[in-house]
């Protein structure tokens, strides 16, 4: 079994379902504007306080683009005494005044995504010519206002070739680490899955062979160290449904996490306690002992078997032949 | 590491203002954020207890009371090591302060 905790503390926020970039894998099939239904920034001010009295002590924003977000500052400039914080963003418009702004308001930590080491790839990923040069020149801005910053980048067909580069480049725009996140069948990548997805094979070759420059860490899940975070995962998503884990959108709704406190949804809601529980049919001994959890990524094991006990197929020792290029037809029929 | 602390047994020491404390008693930390430099930390069992012991004390009260505590776990004279290592730590990161004793010594030790 997993860890077992009383009650999270942290969480992830997907603030916004708005981004004025229109990439090919967005897991969120974002718009330019936000959605109907999405929650209003004084309502995630009142949610977040409401967190942080039962326990949160860290918000993880996300979207969409949290900075396409209306009333996102002040969100952030609510929550700060009382959270530490993150923001995941592509840096579209965050240029020297807004890294000022961000920091002035207690901004712990940015993530930015890079989707390739060249402007033409990244550009042609995000379909937003200009994109790469401003999330390279938003990196140096969060680096120069002394905010702790790392890239992301998602492991694909394109980025694959790309990955070392990747690396060097956020070595020299001053990030701390660079994350390579695996590729999830959601919104628009499900979609485009057999462009841009790598057989496993592939995946471990691209991460085996990473060389990060002295000095960068290297955050990646890829066998022995996938591990299962459902246990200590939760997450809201842009209209206030309780979920989770931002990768389990598709999957699970646990409740509004507007009306219902969080705790309660985390202690009440059956199915949120079968997935951090960690009873899963198959563990891999290497992984479950570097992460002390179990079975790997909830998300892609249920995206791929339908079942949340599954083996994750993205560990080679639980993948038993499944070709991670192709997907399932009920996820393609979803 | 810890000696380098100037006038480390004449100072008392203080939780900085701001800081939020969670106890994680499941995993065996306390996580702890300091707001005025952001920064999340997992602080073990035996820092979260010296945290706790910095309210504005001296050092020589916060000693009696970690020695007293950690009695059963710790060798002979491998507490006060430790207490130095985790003030020094604490300080490090920013949750807390030294004050300067303006009472003799004394006064707090009794």
């Amino acid at each position: 079994m997993n860890p077992v905790l009383d009650s999270p503390p942290k969480i992830t926020i997907g603030v916004t379902e708005a981004c004025p970039l229109r990439c090919r894998h967005c897991y969120a099939d974002c718009a330019h504007a936000p959605k109907q239904g999405e929650v209003s920034a004084e309502t995630w001010i009142r949610v977040l306080r409401d967190l942080a009295g039962r326990g949160i002590i860290q918000a993880y924003f996300e979207g969409g683009e949290p900075l396409a977000k209306p009333g996102f500052l002040d969100i952030l400039r609510a929550i700060t005494p009382v959270m530490m914080t993150l923001m995941r963003t592509h840096g579209i418009g965050l240029d020297a005044a807004m890294a000022r702004t961000l920091r002035e308001a207690g901004l712990g930590r940015a993530l930015v995504d890079l989707m390739g080491a060249r402007a033409a790839t990244h550009d042609d990923w995000t379909g937003t010519p200009g994109s790469f040069d401003e999330a390279c020149a938003a990196v140096r801005h969060l680096v120069a206002e002394g905010i702790p910053t790392d890239v992301l980048v998602i492991l694909t067909r394109q980025t694959a070739p790309e990955l070392n580069g990747i690396l060097k480049l956020a070595h020299r725009l001053g990030a701390e680490r660079v994350g390579v996140l695996r590729l999830y069948p959601m919104g628009r990548a499900k979609r485009a899955w057999s462009e841009i997805a790598l057989p496993l094979d592939a995946q471990m070759k691209a991460i085996a062979g990473l060389r990060p420059p002295e000095g960068l860490t290297v955050m990646q899940s890829w066998h022995p160290n996938d591990h299962n975070c459902c246990w200590q995962a939760a997450a809201i998503n842009a209209f206030g449904r309780a979920i989770g884990c931002m990768y389990l959108r598709e999957y699970v709704d646990h409740g509004d996490a507007t009306v219902t406190p969080y705790d309660e949804i985390w202690r009440d809601n059956a199915l949120y306690r079968t997935i951090r529980a960690g009873d899963v049919e198959e563990r891999c001994g290497s992984c479950s002992a570097t992460q002390g959890s179990h079975g790997g990524c909830r998300s892609t094991a249920y995206a791929w078997h339908r079942r949340w006990t599954a083996p994750d197929p993205f560990d080679t020792t639980l993948n038993h032949g499944i070709d991670l290029a192709r997907l399932p037809s009920h996820l393609l029929e979803s | 590491m810890a000696s380098t602390l100037p006038g480390f047994r004449r100072t008392c020491w203080k939780a900085e203002p701001g800081v939020r404390l969670r106890p994680v008693p499941e995993q065996g930390v306390c996580l702890a954020y300091t707001p005025a430099r952001p920064a999340l930390h997992a602080l073990n069992v035996t820092t979260w207890f010296v945290l706790t012991l910095c309210d504005g004390r001296p050092y020589a009260a916060i000693a009696r009371a970690f020695r007293r505590a950690a009695a059963d776990s710790l060798g002979p004279g491998s507490g006060t090591e430790a207490l130095r290592t985790a003030l020094h730590q604490l300080r490090e990161l920013g949750l807390v302060r030294c004050l300067p004793s303006v009472r003799p010594l004394s006064e707090h030790t009794t």
